[in-house]
C-alpha cells in the first residue's frame, strides 16, 4: 500500500521534474483562430526556450501543418483550336497548409530524416513524389501562390541564446479545421526534441452561422435566398415608383 | 475593406463588389436586361469559384427581375397566360441545366462549357444587335425596319402553324402552338443555369422573332417568366450544392438597385437605338474576353479545383 502511494507520488512528480530538463519547450500566442467577416489572415507568435545554445551543426525547425483535403489538378491541351482541360490528376489527403519555419542549415541532417518527417517542400509527401512531375509542380506552385506552402529562414528570431519566436502566418485562404505546430530541435543532425501544440481555426460570427445554415438545412436557405431577393426586388421597385411620380 | 463572404470562402474588396452590383443595375436600368452577363465574368473573374457564382447571380436576377416585372405589371405590359408557357419550359429547362452544370463540373469541362455558351449565343446575337442598331443610326431607316418585318413574320411559316397544342393568348392577340413558347423556355432555362445569366437577352429577340409577341408586352412577359427560373435554380443550387452565398448575394442587390436608378436616369436621354449599339458592343467585349481564353496560350496550363 505504501509503496504503490510512492509510485504515485513519482509519477505526478515526473512531469515537473521533466520541465526542469526540457532540451525544448515552446507555445503558441493562441490555439484559435476565429474566421470572422473582416477577416484577412493572421499572424500567431511561437515562443520558446532551449536548455542548450544552438551549435553549428543544430538547427530548429517549425512545421505548420492544415487540415487535408483532396484536389484534382488538370492540364489544358489545344484540342480544335481550343484550350481545353484534358489530363487531371488527383491527390488525395495532402495538407491545405504546409509551412516549414528554419533556423539554422540541415547539412548535416540525414535525407532519410528529412524525408520521414518532411522537413522540405521537396519531401512533402503528396501522392506523386517525383520533383520533375509537372502536375506535383503545379500543385506546389499554386500553393505557394496563395501562400499556403511556404519555406522561410527568416521568421525565428533568435533573443540570446536559449529564448526564440517565431511569426507564424496564417494567410486569408487557409480552410478551418485542425491544425498542428510541430518545432523540432536537430542537433548534428538528430531530432532530439519535438514538441508539437493544437491550432482551431474556425468560422466564427454571422459568417459561420450562413455557412452552418447552408449546409444543415438547404433547402430553407435556398427559400431565404429567394424571400430576401424578392423583398429586396420589391423595396427597389418601391424606391423606383417614387421617383417616377 | 475587405469582407470574407462565408459560401465563396474567400475575402474580397466590399467596394469591388457594390461597383460590380451598380454596373449589373446600370446596365439592367439602362437595357431593361438582367446584367447578368457582366456580373458572373466578372465574379469569376475576380476569383468567385464559377458555381458559386453561377448560383449567386441566379439568386441576384431573383430581386433585379421582380423590381422589373413590378414595373411591367403596374403598366399591365405581362401576358400571363404567356409567361405561363414560357416558365413550364424554363422551370425543366433549368432542372436539366444544373444537372448538367453538376455533370459538367465534375469532368472538368464547365469553365470551356461556359466560354463556349457565352460565345456562341451571347456572341451571335450581339453581332446580330450590333448591326441592326448600326444600320438604324448611320443607313437608310426604312430599310432597318423593312428588314426587320420580314423576320417578324417568321412565326407565320406553315410548318409551324402546324405544330400541335394550338393555343390563344388573347393579350399579345396570338394563335400559336404552345410547344413554341415552352420550347424557348426549355432552351432558355439550360442557358440560365449553365451560364448564370437572367436569359431576358436571348429570350426577348426569341419571342419577338419567333413567337411574333407585341413589342410592348415582351419585356413584362420575360421577366415574368425569369423571376421564377432564377428563383427555381436559386433553390436547386442551394439545395444540392450549396453554392448560393447569400452576402455575396446582398451586397450584389445593393449596388444593382442604386445602379438601375442611374440607369433608368441616363435611358431617358439616350435613343434607343443607341442603346442597344452599346448593349452590343458591352456583351461582344465580355465575349471577346472569353473567346481569347479560347483562343490563347493560358499563362499557366495547370489549374487547381477542390474536391469536396
Amino acid at each position: 500500500m505504501m509503496g504503490r502511494v510512492v509510485v504515485l507520488f513519482m509519477l505526478w512528480m515526473l512531469p515537473v521534474g521533466a520541465a526542469w530538463s526540457q532540451p525544448l519547450l515552446a507555445d503558441l500566442s493562441h490555439h484559435i483562430i476565429a474566421i470572422q467577416t473582416d477577416f484577412q489572415g493572421q499572424d500567431l507568435i511561437l515562443f520558446g526556450t532551449l536548455e542548450e545554445a544552438l551549435g553549428p551543426d543544430d538547427a530548429l525547425v517549425i512545421l505548420v501543418k492544415g487540415p487535408s483535403e483532396t484536389l484534382d489538378i488538370r492540364q489544358k491541351a489545344r484540342q480544335r483550336g481550343l484550350w481545353i482541360n484534358e489530363t487531371s490528376v488527383r491527390f488525395e489527403n495532402i495538407p491545405s497548409l504546409y509551412h516549414i519555419y528554419r533556423y539554422g542549415a540541415l547539412a548535416s541532417v540525414s535525407a532519410a530524416t528529412v524525408a520521414r518527417q518532411e522537413l522540405t517542400l521537396d519531401k512533402l509527401k503528396l501522392t506523386i513524389m517525383d520533383p520533375e512531375n509537372p502536375f506535383r509542380a503545379a500543385l506546389l506552385e499554386n500553393k505557394k501562390t496563395w501562400g499556403l506552402y511556404k519555406e522561410d529562414t527568416t521568421s525565428i528570431v533568435f533573443r540570446g541564446p536559449y529564448l526564440f519566436r517565431a511569426d507564424v502566418d496564417f494567410p486569408v485562404r487557409v480552410k478551418t479545421g485542425q491544425y498542428s505546430v510541430t518545432v523540432f530541435l536537430l542537433k548534428k543532425g538528430d531530432i532530439v526534441a519535438a514538441q508539437t501544440t493544437p491550432l482551431m481555426i474556425s468560422k466564427d460570427g454571422i459568417g459561420a452561422d450562413i455557412f452552418f445554415f447552408a449546409h444543415t438545412h438547404a433547402l430553407e436557405y435556398g427559400v431565404l435566398a429567394i424571400i430576401l431577393a424578392l423583398f429586396a426586388g420589391w423595396m427597389a421597385f418601391i424606391l423606383m415608383r417614387k421617383r417616377s411620380l | 475593406m475587405d469582407l470574407y463572404f462565408p459560401i465563396a470562402e474567400m475575402s474580397i474588396n466590399v467596394f469591388l463588389v457594390l461597383g460590380l452590383g451598380i454596373l449589373g443595375g446600370l446596365a439592367s436600368g439602362l437595357f431593361g436586361v438582367g446584367g447578368g452577363f457582366l456580373m458572373t465574368p466578372m465574379l469569376i473573374f475576380v476569383g468567385v469559384p464559377p458555381s458559386v457564382a453561377v448560383a449567386t447571380q441566379a439568386n441576384q436576377l431573383v430581386a433585379a427581375s421582380t423590381s422589373g416585372f413590378l414595373g411591367h405589371w403596374r403598366r399591365g405590359h405581362v401576358d400571363i397566360k404567356m409567361g405561363g408557357v414560357l416558365l413550364a419550359g424554363g422551370l425543366l429547362g433549368s432542372w436539366i441545366g444544373v444537372a448538367l452544370f453538376s455533370w459538367l463540373k465534375r469532368l472538368g469541362h464547365i469553365d470551356v462549357v461556359i466560354s463556349v455558351c457565352y460565345v456562341v449565343f451571347l456572341g451571335s446575337l450581339a453581332l446580330f444587335m450590333l448591326m441592326e442598331s448600326a444600320r438604324f443610326i448611320w443607313r437608310n431607316p426604312q430599310k432597318g425596319t423593312a428588314s426587320l418585318k420580314t423576320r417578324r413574320d417568321f412565326h407565320h411559316h406553315p410548318l409551324l402553324l402546324a405544330l400541335p397544342f394550338m393555343m390563344r393568348f388573347p393579350r399579345s392577340k396570338l394563335y400559336i402552338s404552345a410547344l413554341l413558347p415552352a420550347m424557348i423556355g426549355f432552351f432558355v432555362g439550360i442557358l440560365v443555369s449553365l451560364m448564370g445569366i437572367g436569359g431576358g437577352f436571348l429570350m426577348v429577340p426569341a419571342m419577338i422573332y419567333v413567337l411574333g409577341m407585341p413589342v410592348h408586352m415582351v419585356a413584362g412577359t420575360s421577366l415574368f417568366q425569369i423571376t421564377f427560373v432564377t428563383a427555381m435554380v436559386t433553390l436547386l443550387q442551394a439545395f444540392q450544392n450549396q453554392t448560393v452565398d447569400m452576402m455575396l448575394a446582398m451586397v450584389l442587390i445593393l449596388g444593382s438597385v442604386v445602379g438601375a436608378q442611374i440607369g433608368l436616369k441616363l435611358a431617358a436621354h439616350l435613343r434607343g437605338e443607341w442603346l442597344r449599339f452599346i448593349l452590343a458592343l458591352i456583351v461582344l467585349g465580355v465575349c471577346g474576353q472569353m473567346l481569347s481564353g479560347l483562343l490563347l496560350t493560358p499563362e499557366s496550363l495547370f489549374s487547381v479545383v477542390s474536391v469536396r
